[in-house]
């Protein structure tokens, strides 16, 4: 059979094998908005304080995206309760930190309810449906949004409340750039827990094997993986991440209330969508790169007012979805038809 | 005997008659909700969803009647206020209000919360001429439509208490322009019309120097930080931040001034200056000291001594003991409860011995009394035929102490606030 080759596909036989890797169109267009970002903080300030406070918000975008894409992995649904199960188990550290624990004891302690949480939520209502139809799991996970919203109101009420800050108040000056302990420390979660899932999902058996079950059910079944036992394992991580996205999201408004994942869900179903749903990296890479492009953009493009931020940066993600329409990360599934 | 039937006929049909006459003549004398020993009314207020955090208003004002009813109530009627919770969501408070005009046949409508839930109800309410007063919200409707036909017609049952947004805008703006008339101002403000009508007033107050604004940000529901904003608001030089926002972003937005180390002398509205939001900013890390907004309410932290302060704690200790502790730290929203209470009452006895709908209407239509004990000391409660303004007088308040700090007033009463 013969194959056309192109000219930037001959261009990239020529190299050594490790550049070949590189020379994308994907890793180009994000080293150079890398190589963007330093040159433009370099030479404005204010351009470096609006970068680092956006990679701080997009690294929460990114932890809830990978949330996502972890169980869509493994449901192949979308989670609309993802943000609801961030936002109760919050509330869950709150009560730890009211009943005399310090904040990072709560936030340990709340990560293994919250694992708990996302393996009873799978096996109690997810797994009864998981077979029928994905329509029916998506309603599923709407109600539990409905569910969840109501329980945490009726438990803890909506007015307002206040948990300790984790990072304290410090603010380093750098060269007329504020940097902020707790924009760092953000920072630092996040990207440390999603290297530790990372590890955990790639150096670990539990880990090849939650893999196998994910995208290969059948397959990991006829070697003696227990598939159902994965996937539940496999939200309770997911509910592990989003519970880092919503301690760490709770810092950056001041404020607990029963509404704060649901601008943020927003932000990461962009971010899962951008990144390719079923590429991890992609979330990441996608969550952190919207956080930083809607606070340029707002800071630099005019016309862009709080009421088009939103609409703007979903234009931007239209033209990459239709450039790519698999995401940033994901492979065009190919079907033999 | 035929002639003796007809008779018997006719005086039946004028007995009926006669009663039926009675039975409206009785229903024209007392309008619904309304007997010898009691007056039945009722409110919505937001007790759960996003803006519970006003749900201590109407337990104080149900403290209140409750202190007026164990003291005889008024003209020997006590007072039944019915409380339901429309989570500050139109479409709820719509049947709730049909629920407590209908079934609950309640006199009148007293205290409801929030601008849209009254814009959602005002023409039912009007339309059946059920009272629909005191609305807990500063927009200019209330004050406005008595006679100028507003939404259709004119509203001459629904009025307002407190002083309107955009006029406290105004005091900034005015504020701003004579004692920082150097100042480069940079305004935060709400995405919607509560917001916007207060920036309008801003930009009114300020008059020629609102060149001096060098940039305005809005925020909305979408916005999960306002961190781009105040970073902005930063890089165009604004020395003076001026917040138009409900309490929680108003929090964020002191404390992310001070996380992106910007410190300019900043105002906030009265609706987010309550004492406990300042200490929870305080408490991360915002720099309050020096915060400026204005009150017309009295403090139970800074007036404590004052009458109406001393009488608020008492019926707040006796009569809802769980409001005491947020009471005893300024939460500034239980005194507004006991204030708008006070004032149905006071409307209640000017509305005479029997009052009816028409009756009180009218009595809250010639308001003129100093004595409303929780307002803050000066302010008259002044109302005419042609302003429905209740409060048109504030006075100016700045935060210092820190995160252990109160709010102190400054400056002398200022009046034709609106």
């Amino acid at each position: 059979m013969a194959t056309v080759e192109t000219r930037p596909a001959r261009l990239r036989r020529d190299l050594p094998q490790w550049l070949r890797a590189l020379v994308r169109p994907v890793p180009l267009g994000l080293a150079a908005a890398c190589v963007f970002l330093v040159v433009g903080s370099l030479l404005s300030n204010d351009f470096a304080q609006q970068t680092v406070a956006g990679l701080a918000q997009g690294t929460i975008f990114g932890s809830l995206a990978l949330a996502l894409v972890l169980i869509y992995r493994a449901t192949e649904v979308i989670n609309f309760a993802q943000g609801e199960m961030a936002m109760a188990t919050t509330y869950v550290a709150y009560q730890l930190i009211s009943w005399g624990l310090s904040y990072w004891e709560a936030f340990f302690a709340t990560l293994v309810v919250a694992f708990v949480f996302g393996v009873v939520v799978q096996v109690v209502f997810i797994r009864p449906v998981q077979h029928t139809s994905v329509i029916a799991v998506v309603i599923v996970t709407v109600g539990l949004f409905i569910l969840i919203d109501g329980l945490v109101t009726w438990k803890w009420g909506a007015d307002l409340k206040f948990m300790p800050a984790p990072f304290g108040k410090t603010v380093y000056h750098v060269g007329g750039v504020a940097f902020a302990q707790q924009d760092l420390g953000t920072l630092l979660v996040s990207v440390l827990s999603v290297l530790l899932l990372w590890a955990l999902f790639r150096f670990t058996k539990l880990g090849l094997a939650m893999r196998a079950a994910a995208l290969r059910p059948a397959s990991a079944r006829l070697v003696g993986v227990r598939v159902d036992r994965m996937l539940a394992i496999g939200w309770g991580f997911a509910a592990v991440l989003g519970a880092v996205a919503g301690l760490m999201a709770e810092p950056a408004q001041y404020v607990l209330q029963p509404s704060l994942m649901q601008p943020i869900l927003l932000y990461a179903f962009a971010a899962a969508v951008l990144g390719g749903l079923e590429s991890p990296a992609g979330a990441v890479v996608g969550g952190i790169a919207l956080g930083v492009f809607l606070n340029l953009v707002g800071q630099y493009v005019g016309f862009v007012t709080s009421e088009l931020r939103l609409p703007f940066a979903f234009a931007v993600l239209l033209v990459v979805l239709l450039v790519k329409p698999a995401g940033l990360f994901g492979r065009a599934r190919v079907r033999r038809v | 005997m035929r002639i003796n039937g007809r008779i018997g006929a006719l005086v039946a049909a004028l007995a009926v008659t006669g009663v039926a006459a009675g039975a409206a003549a009785g229903a024209h004398r007392a309008d619904p909700g309304i007997t010898k020993t009691s007056i039945k009314i009722g409110g919505t207020f937001p007790l759960t969803g996003v803006a519970s955090l006003y749900k201590t208003i109407p337990a104080a004002e149900k403290a209140y009647y409750d202190y007026v009813n164990a003291h005889g109530g008024v003209n020997g009627r006590k007072i039944d206020f019915e409380i339901l919770d429309d989570a500050y969501d139109p479409s709820k408070t719509v049947p709730l209000v049909q629920q407590l005009v209908e079934k609950d046949k309640v006199f009148a409508v007293v205290g409801s919360l929030g601008t849209a839930p009254g814009l959602a109800t005002w023409g039912y309410l009007n339309s059946k001429k059920v009272p629909q007063v005191l609305l807990a919200t500063g927009d200019s409707y209330w004050g406005f439509c008595v006679k100028k036909a507003c939404a259709g017609s004119p509203k001459p049952w629904t009025s307002g208490w407190q002083p309107d947004y955009p006029g406290e805008g105004k005091v900034y703006g005015r504020y701003i322009a004579a004692n920082m008339p150097n100042a480069k101002i940079g305004v935060l403000y709400q995405n919607d019309a509560y917001g916007k009508n207060y920036y309008a007033g801003l930009r009114v107050g300020l008059g020629a120097k609102k060149e001096n604004i060098v940039d305005a940000e809005s925020y909305d529901v979408t916005n999960p930080s306002l961190t781009q904003q105040i970073l902005a608001l930063k890089s165009k030089g604004a020395d003076v931040f001026v917040v138009f926002a409900t309490p929680s972003p108003t929090i964020t937005a002191l404390v992310t001034a001070a996380k992106v180390g910007w410190s300019p002398t900043t105002f906030i509205n009265n609706v987010s200056a309550n004492r406990l939001f300042l200490l929870a900013a305080a408490a991360n890390g915002a720099n309050v000291d020096g915060v400026i907004s204005t009150t017309y309410v009295a403090s139970p932290t800074t007036q404590p001594d004052l009458p109406g302060m001393k009488l608020a704690k008492q019926i707040i200790d006796q009569y809802a003991p769980s409001l005491a502790s947020s009471f005893a730290q300024g939460d500034t929203n239980i005194v507004y409860g006991l204030g708008v209470a006070w004032t149905f009452v006071h409307a209640l006895q000017k509305a005479g011995r029997n009052p009816t709908r028409a009756s009180l209407m009218k009595a809250l239509h010639s308001l003129n009394t100093s004595k409303n004990p929780f307002v803050y000391p000066g302010i008259k409660l002044q109302t005419s035929e042609n302003d429905n303004f209740p409060i048109e007088q504030e006075i100016m308040i700045r935060w210092s102490g820190g995160a252990r700090g109160d709010w102190h007033p400054f400056g002398k009463l200022l009046s034709g606030v609106r």
